[in-house]
């Protein structure tokens, strides 16, 4: 399966110290590839790259087979990647209501209004938010605010969705019902997603192969069965034996 | 509510576009340095008999900005008055010298006296003042009233006199003349004399005014404007034109000069001649207490004559460059 | 080939937003601030090698090296005087329970509204030996260093004030409420809220600082020399010359930049957050058994700081009332546009170049250092290089107009717009906008439709402030205002010289009417947002 989103032997720097350290992935199209790593590995780094909001040191970039990032350039900006993001604190705007949050992200589409209302609709109804499209984001629950966020990455219908840690503050049943939708969803639209997270059972719940980062690098790419049966390293087999 | 107040701070704005719609087509700019209180009423009675409008730009005291003077200067590329109209006869040399005056004689300048104009136009006297003590008869016996400018350095009076800062306004002219008329070595001298001697310095000779009435100080050194505006106020004042026995009292006309490449100068003498007129000069000295020049303009019982008085001897062009000579050292006397 | 070379041109002009947004305001103040030094510079150059060696001697001279330490040791103690009265008001009055709060901290913030001047005049109608409660003692007083501390102290006080109580107002519930779970309210304050937001308070400081040294007229009033007065001296007096006046002002430009400096090397990462304008309930802290103490102190305060306004009210009311409409002309018609206006330039170049500093773009730092040296020079200096810049032939459609008045305005009190709004736009997440330009939203777009409406409250609070500053100004509008335009602040100052002092006491009342009315049309707009 060709990939969507290529790293290439990536490096990145913050204040001197060393993020990511030759990272190479690939998001193949299709899958819902899940980042698992500690707290503090670059994960989220590898996010903001990949969305454009950050440039490599060194390395390539590329979506769609084209180049979008390389050696310290932005080429493509994130507006014009095509990409969809849910991010830890979700980033709802405050003084939009629901479906003004989803009718933001429609806006950079050349759409009638009518099929752009139909797709919130229909976006919400299948985050199971059907008629809260007049309320606000603070008039909502956690799990809620949750479901919004990932609506609003769907309306748009982007070629990948990317999620950082976006489960990491719900308890274990909205959890649960989080990923479980999250994963028909993707499912359904047989859309590419890229994970990130530090927990191994949401990375093994939700994602078809796990890439597994440590220290700013790729140690091993694999199904969960793969990865059990041949760890890398001792931190692989930590990592992945009590799923 | 939010819509309504929006309305209203809308129409704070709008409200501001329409108090400040213009006047037709005929206008006239000038900038002066008459106090505005004086110079304004004599624009508006000018707009209603001529139907030209009047821009004008005032003067602060001179602490408070660079002077409608400067204003000018920095201007003189492109200049955006048609007439000045200064307080005192110097600062037209200033402008003079800068090359910025179109010569103009007004038929109205007939009657004003030769030495208080320039034979040529460029600059033309008028409604004058004079350099006075005004004095606080609380705090100085009758017996003991100051009645010369070298009472400021009198020990006598020491800590308890004032005069505005010689770098800006008229002080910086009578100071000049005094190095012009007494030569630098005295005039130095005498200065440093009103130094040790504690004289309060304040910014404008209004301030002086102001300490003089209040009793910080027991006489001050001022214009014949300030003063005739403190006896107005009733307070218990002597107005003194010093050393009518000695070197006379520093007289300063107005002056009116025609700026040159002014956007208007056809309304800029209109505006002159009627600045020049025996009228205006009257209402200068009805209400600011000027000394008229003309001994045809009748002269208001609490204003003392021209002709009533001896006068300092004064080369207002020599004063001129006195000024600009003395500039370092009077910032060095003053410390700045 | 059409459509996709329009494509082409539409995404490069997309992605161009950004950039031309952020040079567009630095061309700005450039233009507004930066040139008109520079042809200062000209001025001093053009005078050749001796005049430029006789202006450093100047400079360097003990006599003005003298004046300028007494300038800052002016400035210096007023900045800590306000700093030591300023914070704990902020406190009392923008965080606990004292009584009547939001009426005392309004008259306590009047002063503000008002040129320094008027106040000291107000002083002196009060002090002054003859004044309303005044004798020999109390004018000595007055007429010293002391007393222009204390008169520059109370005019400036209510900005720290101001600042803090808005940055208080701005903290992060949850950051107060897990100190309250374990520490007394003082201890709150003084350990966890206060050290939030010191950057707001530095920035405060700053501001009084600039506007505490370049002040000139109450010193002179007061009789203290100061640096201010040496360089009018070099403009206002017989012998015009700009380019030893800028000379004059290159060590109050070096001193800035070491205030800059110390800023930014202090302050670091945290120079402008904590300071929004959240309109959620803040917590209110109970002042229990010292609020019959702190009520009286607050309100003796505010009503101390209005004292002189009242001693102008006295004054004004000897038969000023009646004649003020005889001399007002159009002169708060013109206070209004010019303000209105500037404050709407400002708040502008604010949202632009404040978000850049929030968001520690590249460049904006050098806009906001443009900005503050702006604020920092005397506007005289500023003035006169805006004269030179612009009194051409050529450029008259500018300088012949109410043009020049808001440039000299946007350059004098930009940093006002960029300050408020980068420390308003640093309290919300940069994710707000990163997923915004993630779903496809360009610069403008992400301006307009999201940072604008999410800190619509922060950016009419910036337009209230530098509608306030403008309104006020009078050094900078004065030197180059179009003949027949001028503001009430003005009027009020050219009507002082041998004006009727009971109508100048009547114009500054109706002019502190004026921006009360204007701040509480804003303010009730302002109050009346609804939490997000």
């Amino acid at each position: 399966m060709s990939a969507l989103i290529d790293l290439e032997d990536i490096w990145l720097c913050y204040g001197g110290r060393p993020v990511l350290s030759g990272l190479t992935l690939s998001v193949p199209e299709g899958e819902i590839l899940a980042l698992l790593g500690p707290s503090g590995c670059g994960k989220s780094s590898v996010l903001r790259l990949i969305l454009g909001l950050t440039a490599p040191d060194r390395g390539v970039i590329r979506l769609r087979g084209e180049t979008v990032s390389e050696h310290g350039r932005i080429i493509c900006l994130p507006e014009e990647r095509g990409l969809a993001v849910v991010f830890q604190d979700l980033a709802l705007w405050p003084h939009l209501t629901v479906s003004g949050n989803l009718n933001f992200v429609l806006g950079s589409k050349k759409l009638p209004r009518e099929e752009k209302d139909l797709r919130i609709t229909n976006a919400l109804r299948h985050v199971g938010l059907a008629g809260m499209e007049h309320r606000y984001p603070t008039a909502l629950s956690g799990g809620e605010r949750q479901r919004v966020a990932i609506a609003r990455a769907l309306v748009l219908d982007p070629d990948a969705i990317l999620l950082d840690e976006p489960a990491s503050n719900l308890d274990v049943i909205l959890k649960r019902d989080l990923l479980r939708m999250f994963r028909q969803i993707l499912k359904e639209r047989e859309g590419t997603a890229l994970y990130v997270t530090h927990d191994p059972r949401e990375a093994a719940s939700l994602g078809d192969h796990i890439a597994i980062m440590e220290k700013g690098q790729i140690v091993q790419v694999g199904e969960l069965r793969q990865l059990r049966a041949l760890p890398a390293n001792d931190f692989v087999r930590a990592l992945v034996e009590d799923i | 509510m939010q819509r309504i107040l929006v309305v209203v701070l809308l129409g704070l704005l709008a409200s501001g576009l329409l108090s400040c719609s213009r006047g037709g087509a005929q206008e006239v700019v000038v900038y002066t340095s008459v106090d505005q209180v004086f110079s304004e009423p004599i624009f508006r009675a000018f707009e209603r008999e001529t139907g030209i409008a009047v821009r004008a730009v005032f003067d602060t005291e001179e602490t408070k900005s660079t002077g409608v003077l400067n204003r000018l200067i920095a201007e003189a590329r492109s200049p955006r008055t048609d007439v000045f109209w200064s307080g005192d006869p110097v600062r037209p040399f200033v402008l003079i010298n800068h090359g910025l005056v179109e010569a103009y004689i007004s038929p109205s300048a007939t009657a004003i006296p030769p030495s208080f104009k320039a034979a040529d136009g460029t600059w033309t006297g008028f409604a004058a003042r004079a350099r006075v003590l005004l004095v606080n008869k609380h705090r100085v016996p009758s017996q003991d009233t100051p009645r010369s400018i070298e009472d400021l350095a009198n020990p006598r009076w020491k800590g308890q006199a004032a005069m505005a800062n010689p770098l800006f306004g008229t002080t910086t002219m009578h100071v000049a003349a005094l190095f012009a008329t007494w030569g630098e070595a005295r005039a130095g001298r005498f200065l440093e004399q009103v130094k040790a001697n504690n004289v309060r310095i304040a910014s404008s000779n209004g301030e002086v005014k102001r300490l003089v009435i209040a009793g910080e100080s027991a006489f001050g050194l001022l214009d014949s404007d300030d003063a005739t505006d403190a006896l107005n106020a009733g307070v218990a004042v002597e107005v003194v034109y010093p050393d009518q026995d000695t070197l006379g009292t520093l007289v300063m006309p107005t002056a009116v000069v025609l700026i040159r490449g002014g956007p208007h100068p056809q309304n800029g003498r209109k505006l002159i001649d009627y600045l020049l007129s025996p009228d205006v000069e009257a209402r200068m000295a009805g209400t600011a207490g000027h000394m008229p020049l003309r001994s045809t303009v009748p002269t208001p019982a609490h204003v003392r004559p021209v002709s009533a008085l001896r006068m300092m001897p004064a080369d207002y062009s020599r004063v001129t460059s006195e000024i600009e000579r003395i500039q370092p050292w009077l910032r060095n006397w003053v410390g700045l | 080939m059409a459509p996709e070379l329009g494509r082409s041109v539409r995404t490069s002009l997309k992605r161009l937003e950004e950039p031309l947004a952020l040079y567009s305001v630095g061309v700005v103040l450039c233009l507004v601030a930066l040139v008109p030094f520079l042809f200062l510079v000209g001025e001093l150059v053009v005078g050749g090698p001796k005049a430029m060696s006789q202006s450093l001697a100047i400079v360097t001279s003990f006599r003005l090296q003298r004046l300028f330490l007494d300038s800052f040791g002016l400035a210096l103690a007023v900045t800590v005087l306000s700093l030591l009265v300023g914070v704990p008001m902020g406190v009392l009055l923008g965080k606990t329970d004292v009584a009547g709060r939001s009426l005392a901290l309004l008259l306590y913030a009047f002063p503000i509204f008002v040129p320094p001047f008027l106040l000291a005049l107000g002083w002196f109608y009060l002090l002054g030996h003859q004044g309303f409660v005044g004798n020999e003692r109390t004018a000595a007083v007055l007429f010293s260093p002391f007393g222009a501390v204390a008169v520059l102290s109370l005019n400036f006080a209510p900005i720290v004030t101001m600042f803090v109580a808005i940055g208080l107002q701005g903290i992060d519930q949850t950051l107060e409420e897990a100190a309250r779970l374990v520490a007394p309210p003082w201890r709150v304050v003084t350990h966890i809220l206060l050290p939030l937001i010191w950057p707001a308070v530095a920035t405060a400081a700053l501001v009084v600082f600039a506007l505490a040294f370049s002040e000139l007229a109450v010193p002179m009033f007061l009789r203290v020399p100061n640096y201010p007065a040496a360089i009018l001296a070099r403009l206002s007096g017989m012998q015009y010359d700009p380019g030893e006046a800028f000379a004059l002002v290159l060590p109050l430009l070096g001193l800035s930049l070491i205030l800059l400096l110390i800023e930014r090397r202090f302050l670091g990462e945290r120079s402008f957050e904590v300071f929004g304008l959240h309109s959620i309930e803040a917590w209110t802290m109970p002042l229990k058994s010292w609020k019959p103490l702190m009520s009286p102190v607050c309100w003796f305060l505010a009503l101390f700081s209005i004292t002189p306004l009242m001693a102008l009210a006295v004054r004004a009311s000897d038969g000023g009332f009646p004649a003020v409409f005889q001399w007002i002309g159009s002169s708060p018609g013109y206070s209004l546009l010019f303000g209105s206006i500037s404050a709407t330039v400002i708040v502008m170049i604010g949202l632009v170049a404040g978000r850049a500093v929030a968001r520690k773009t590249r460049g904006s730092r050098y806009c906001d250092a443009i900005a503050v040296l702006a604020f920092v020079a005397p506007a005289s200096v500023l003035g006169v290089g805006l004269i030179a810049v612009w009194s051409h032939p050529a450029t008259q459609f500018v300088y012949g107009s109410m043009v020049i008045v808001i440039l000299g305005l946007i350059a004098r009190y930009g940093v006002i717009g960029i300050r408020t709004l980068a420390a308003t736009i640093a309290q919300s997440s940069p994710h707000l906008e990163e997923s915004a330009a993630a779903f496809g939203a360009g610069f403008f777009r992400r301006m307009t439709q999201i940072l604008l409406p999410m800190h619509w409250r922060g950016v009419v609070a910036a337009w209230l402030l530098a509608l306030v500053f403008c309104l006020r100004d009078l050094d900078t509008v004065i030197l180059f205002y179009p003949p027949g335009m001028e503001t009430l602040t003005i009027r009020i100052f050219t009507l002082e010289a041998n004006g009727p002092e009971a109508v100048v006491a009547a114009l500054a009342l109706l002019h502190i009417l004026l921006t009360v009315g204007a701040l509480g049309a804003g303010a009730a707009l302002l109050l009346r947002g609804r939490p997000r």
